[in-house]
This record gives C-alpha cells, structure tokens and sequence, in this order.
C-alpha cells in the first residue's frame, strides 16, 4: 500500500509541474497587470499548434519559436484589445478575454481543424525511468527540468532586472510609476505578452503529452483558474505550492475513487478557500476588494 | 365611392389574376404525382459537430450506391435531399420535414444511437421507411423496433460479444477502464457478464470522468494489476489521450488494449507510436473475408476519393443499395410497400454471400471484423489495421450470434 501511494505522490508531483507551467503565466499577467485573462487556454493550445506546424516545416528545433510566436501574438492582442483595460473593471476584462478565447478557439479550428493530431516525444526522450514503485517516462522528467529552468528565469526577470522592479511597482502604484517618467504602458504589453509566451510554453511541452487539439485550450483553462485561486491571487509560490497540491490530489484521487479524480481539485479549492478564503499566500488586493 | 369602385375593380383583376394563375398550376399539381418526376430521397447525416466526418462519408457512401444504380430506380431519376443532424430535436425536425414537405419516399441516415432513436420514431410516425448507417443503441432493433426502422451496423451487444469473444483468446483477466457515461458503462455491464460467463477474473475498474487529459495515475494502478486485456471503454479525445500515455508508461507492446469502437479516421489519426489496440468494425475495406463485389466497391472507391473507403462510407453505401433494391422489389413509392420489400430484399455480393434484414428485428447480419492497428509502413499511410479475425466464424452461426427474439426484445408493431 505504501509503495502504491509513494508511487501516486510522485505521479502526483510530476502532474503538479506541468500544471505550475500552465498556471504561472496566468497568475503573471493577473498579479502585474489585474487582467483575469481568459483566453489563457486559448494560447495554450496555441502554443501546441504552433509547435505542430513548426516540427511539420523545421523538425524538433523548430519547436522553440512556438512560444515566442504565441508571445508575439499577445503582445499584438495587447496593443489592440486588452491595453483598454487596465484600471477598468474586472468584470470588462473577463468579459473581454472570454469572448477573445471563443474567438481564438474558432480560428484555431479553421486553421488547423477540430480533430486531435498527434505530436509524439522526440525519440531521445522516450522510455521509461523505474526506481521501486516510482516509475517516471523520460518525457517527463524534461518537462519538470523545463519548468524549473523556466520559473527560475521569471523569477530572474521580476526579481533582479530593471523590467521586473519597474512591473512590480507598477503594478501597486501605476500613477507613482509614470510620474517617475517611465512609460509603463510598454512594461506591461511586455508582461501579456510574457504570460502568453508561458501558456505557448506550456502548450509546447504538453503537446506530446496530450492530443494536439482546440480542445486543450478548456482543459487547461480550468485547472490554471483552480491553481490560480488556491494559491491565492497574484501569489506565484501560492501557485507552484497549488500546482503540486492539485497534482497530488488528484493522483491520489485516481488511486482511491477514480470516479472523483477530475472534481478533486475542485474539491481541494473548496475547502481551502473555507480555511483561507484569499487562498494559500493571497494577500490583499485594495482594487478587487 | 368612387374611390371604393375603383378598389374593387382592383379586387375583381386580382382574383382573376390568381383563378388564372391557379389554372396554369393545377396541371403541375397533378404532374406532381405522376411518374415522371424523381423520386426524392433524404439523407439525414451530420453535416457540423463531432460525428460530420462521419455524416459526410455515409452521404458519400449513399451517393456512391446510387450512382452505381444510375441514379435511377423504377425507371426514374433519383434525387437525394442531404439534411444535417446536429442533434436529436434537429434530426427528427428534419426527418419530419422530408416525410412532409419534401415528399421523399424513404431516408438514410443516423450517425449515433441519439438521433437515429430519434429519427426512428418519426419513420414510425410517418410511415417512411428509415435505414440507419449506424447508430449502436441496442433498442434500436430491440425494445424500441419498428416497421419502419432498418440497421445497417451493428448494435453494441453484438459488438460487445464479437470482441470478447476474440480478447477472452488473448487472456483471461481484464482491467477496465470506462468513461462515467452511457457507452462506458454499456461496454463494462456486456463484457463483465460476458467475462464472468467465461470464468475470467477483474483485474479492476476505473471510471474515468470525461475529459480527463491525464491517465498517467489510471496507467500506474494498470501496471500494478498486470491484467491480460485492457478493456478500455472511452470515446474521442479521452481514448486517444489514454492511449498515448498508456504507450508512453511502455505498456502498448506488453498489454493489449481493447475498445468496442473504432472508426477508420479514428485510427487514421493515432500518431505512430500510440497505434495499438484492438477494435470490432462494422466492416474493414481490407478484409479477405469481404465478398467480390465489396471488394470492388473498395477499389472504386480507392480511385475516387484517393483514400480508402472507411466504415462510414461502406455504411452509406449498403444501405443506400438496400433502400434502392427494396424500392424497385416493391414497385412502387409506397412506404408500407417499400418497408415489407426491406424485409425480403437480398444484396448479392458475389462467392454465394448476401445481406439481408431478419424480418423480426430489421437487424443486418453480417460477420463482424476484429482489427488490430498497428504503425503505418512507409509506403502506405492507410496501412494501420490488421484483421484478425471475422466473427462468428462461420454464415450459418449469424442467427445466433446477433440473438434471439428474448435476448433482443423487439416485439414488431403492425405498419
């Protein structure tokens, strides 16, 4: 028995880290810029189509522009649609983000169709790693190596750069910023377009675990909001901690009531919101509240 | 008053107008139902949603048969009417429509068992008889039979029993993994039983929520029972997500995976490495069991369409030919007439074999193939599904095989 739940926990904490990835530009762009983006998915499967295409014409170098394209695509969402919104309220950005998913969604279906696509691991990548109960493929031991390298480097830029320092303040005091003499609204076209290059990321690094289809945009909307919550708004270590804790429930949920394993999460939000109804390290936000 | 005269002057012109008007057409109206005109009629397959790929190959399938007919039955042209079945109101709306407005003496069409339960109760309604292309509901045939309504495939229990029959060959302890919804309970409550009839063992069960992305901790507890058979009853994107990782975690070349449903894009669609499993068709277009003239259906059709002809179109095709002979049996438009004739019509398809409806359930008989998929060569893309076996193994079994009056349950209703 103990080895059966050492070997889901493990499942569970590898699940957990791709679920981080897929949360964390979500909780970027809602901890900088108080946008709840909803077409978070969208560029999700964005980034899963993009790399599909790319790996087609270039093969597996290719791949690495698949973020950087859907980066480029927010960035051009934001100068024309979601710069309007800041400072508005939320309930307009929500509304706004929503209606873009569904139109991103349909134009992801006119391009590359609604049928799922396969997309498989590159070959070095394949096989399987077995330590006693726990046993990892090769794939995603490289997703978690991807997903360490990458929030390192976010915490990087918004720690030690000046275009971190200058979004963090920003995002607390927007007046005090631009009467410093910075143009902040360049600072934040940069940070939508860095939450939608980590959905691209994540959708890249899904794709071959997943079916390559719009489909992937709603699954992964969803557990991304759940993590967002129960971190707590804006919190990105409340993000990595509820990316784990999702993963594990629901690898644990799989094991002991299978037919509970997609509302787990759900359930784990539920009651910890009860508990902290913030979320874990949610602080307190003056404009949502 | 003088304005007044001048309306009724109007008035008197306007009458006349349409008494003339009514003259000229009463001629047409009477022409109408004369033999000269076509005979109209309808299609009722998904044109948009997740089953359109399939609708749109059976209504391939459907003109095919009848181009080979040269559009043409009882000396007159044939004219199809292709209406769309995004769901089961907008089925029965348009099925109503065909038997109504548009006159058409019989329809085709069905994509699932949803609007084909649908559509079968306004052939019922209407008298017009119905041939489904697929549509795998038990009552369909069974409980809720009637005059009216024809199948084409099969239906689940026979698809249930087919690959049960072929798996319990390949091990006796199987591990099921169903989605939480009709098909995947349907699928687990047949072979259980047919499992426990059998002497297997349950290696376990997982229902599996629907859109699940992730079964890496459903593929764990699988590794840790080491079953014989995966018996997986999921549909869509959830299947081929499960089999992806299920051939990631290393276990496709060690344990065989089984699903009831299988549709050629389907498969066409698995990436190389994830093409495993084993599925019941309806019928494969690379089968050695298929008849002459199967056989050369699928070569015309191979040199058409430049694929190869898939479970859908051959659907569309043979129902289409049935609907086609029994109308030219019958002699007539009549839906009673063109009903009693589905019930005796015969399709030859050469080597001695023929399909019929049984007369008491309007059920096709016909061996159903097991096809193993596998990796595609690199000289054919289509290349991905072996038959294994055709079952039962022999015409005479059929009978028996598709059940009898009790365990089908259709009690036939008067025309």
């Amino acid at each position: 028995m103990l080895e059966t739940i050492i070997s889901q926990v493990v499942n569970g904490i590898v699940l957990g880290v791709i679920y981080v990835l897929i949360a964390l530009g979500l909780s970027i762009v809602f901890g900088l810029l108080g946008i709840v983006n909803f077409s978070h998915g969208v560029f999700v499967a964005l980034g899963a189509h993009f790399a599909l295409t790319l790996h087609q014409q270039f093969g597996w170098p290719g791949v690495v522009f698949a973020p950087i394209l859907a980066g480029i695509v927010g960035a051009a969402v934001e100068a024309v649609l979601v710069k309007r919104l800041y400072g508005r309220h939320p309930l307009q950005t929500l509304v706004l983000t929503f209606a873009l998913a569904m139109f991103a969604d349909s134009l992801i279906r006119i391009v590359w169709g609604s049928a799922g696509q396969p997309f498989s691991p590159p070959e070095f990548l394949s096989g399987l790693l077995v330590y006693g109960p726990v046993v990892i493929t090769r794939y995603r031991v490289a997703v978690i190596v991807v997903t360490l390298v990458l929030l390192l480097g976010v915490w990087a830029l918004l720690v030690k750069t000046p275009f971190g320092r200058v979004l963090r303040a920003g995002s607390r005091d927007p007046k005090m910023v631009e009467l410093l003499g910075i143009n902040l609204s360049r600072y934040m076209a940069g940070a939508f377009a860095l939450g939608c290059l980590l959905a691209g990321a994540a959708g890249l690094l899904a794709a071959p675990l997943w079916t390559v289809s719009p489909a992937m945009a709603s699954a992964a909307i969803m557990p991304a909001f759940v993590i967002v919550t129960i971190g707590g708004l804006g919190s990105y270590v409340g993000s990595i901690l509820a990316g784990l804790m999702v993963g594990v429930t629901t690898a644990l949920a799989v094991q002991f009531a299978p037919q509970l394993s997609q509302i787990a999460m759900y359930l784990l939000m539920a009651v910890i919101l009860l508990v902290r109804p913030r979320g874990l390290l949610g602080e307190r936000w003056e404009r949502f509240e | 008053m003088a304005r007044s005269k001048a309306t009724s002057a109007k008035w008197a012109v306007l009458v006349g107008l349409a008494g003339a008007l009514l003259a000229i057409e009463l001629p047409q109206v009477a022409r109408g139902q004369s033999s000269q005109q076509p005979i109209k009629i309808g299609l009722v397959l998904a044109k948009q949603g997740p089953f359109a790929i399939y609708g749109s190959t059976s209504a391939q399938g459907a003109q095919f048969a009848a181009e080979e007919q040269g559009m043409k039955v009882l000396g007159r042209k044939v004219e199809i009417l292709w209406y769309d079945e995004a769901n089961p109101n907008d089925a029965q709306q348009n099925m109503t429509k065909l038997a109504q407005q548009d006159k058409a003496v019989a329809v085709v069409g069905g994509s699932n068992s949803a609007t084909a339960l649908a559509m079968s109760a306004v052939a019922k309604r209407e008298k017009i008889p119905l041939v489904l292309t697929a549509g795998s509901a038990k009552e369909l045939t069974g409980e809720k039979c009637n005059r009216y309504t024809f199948r084409s495939s099969y239906s689940l229990p026979v698809a249930n029993k087919a690959l049960g029959t072929y798996i319990l060959s390949q091990g006796k302890r199987w591990y099921f993994v169903v989605a939480n919804y009709s098909f995947g309970q349907d699928t687990y409550a047949l072979l259980n039983a047919f499992l426990a009839q059998n002497g297997g063992t349950v290696a376990g069960k997982d229902d599996i929520p629907v859109g699940t992305t992730d079964f890496s901790s459903f593929i764990l507890k699988i590794r840790q029972a080491s079953p014989d058979v995966v018996v997986a009853g999921l549909g869509g994107a959830d299947y081929t997500n499960f089999l992806k990782q299920f051939a990631e975690y290393g276990l496709g070349s060690k344990v065989q995976v089984a699903n009831p449903f299988a549709s050629d894009d389907y498969i066409w669609a698995m990436s190389q490495q994830a093409a495993l499993g084993l599925y019941t068709k309806v019928w494969h277009y690379a089968n050695k069991a298929n008849a002459p003239r199967e056989n050369q259906f699928a070569a015309a059709w191979m040199k058409k369409y430049n694929r190869p002809a898939s479970v859908e179109a051959w659907e569309g095709w043979v129902s289409m030919h049935m609907l086609l002979a029994a109308i030219d049996k019958a002699g007539s438009t009549d839906g009673r007439s063109i009903a009693s004739a589905l019930e005796a019509v015969k399709m030859e398809m050469g080597d001695g074999k023929e399909y019929s409806y049984r007369p008491w359930d309007h059920q096709l008989l016909k061996q159903v193939p097991i096809v193993k998929a596998h990796a595609a060569p690199a000289n054919d893309k289509w290349d991905m599904m072996e038959v294994v076996a055709n079952l039962p193994d022999s015409a005479a079994m059929l009978d028996a095989f598709y059940g009898n009056k009790e365990e089908v349950g259709c009690k036939m209703d008067d025309f």
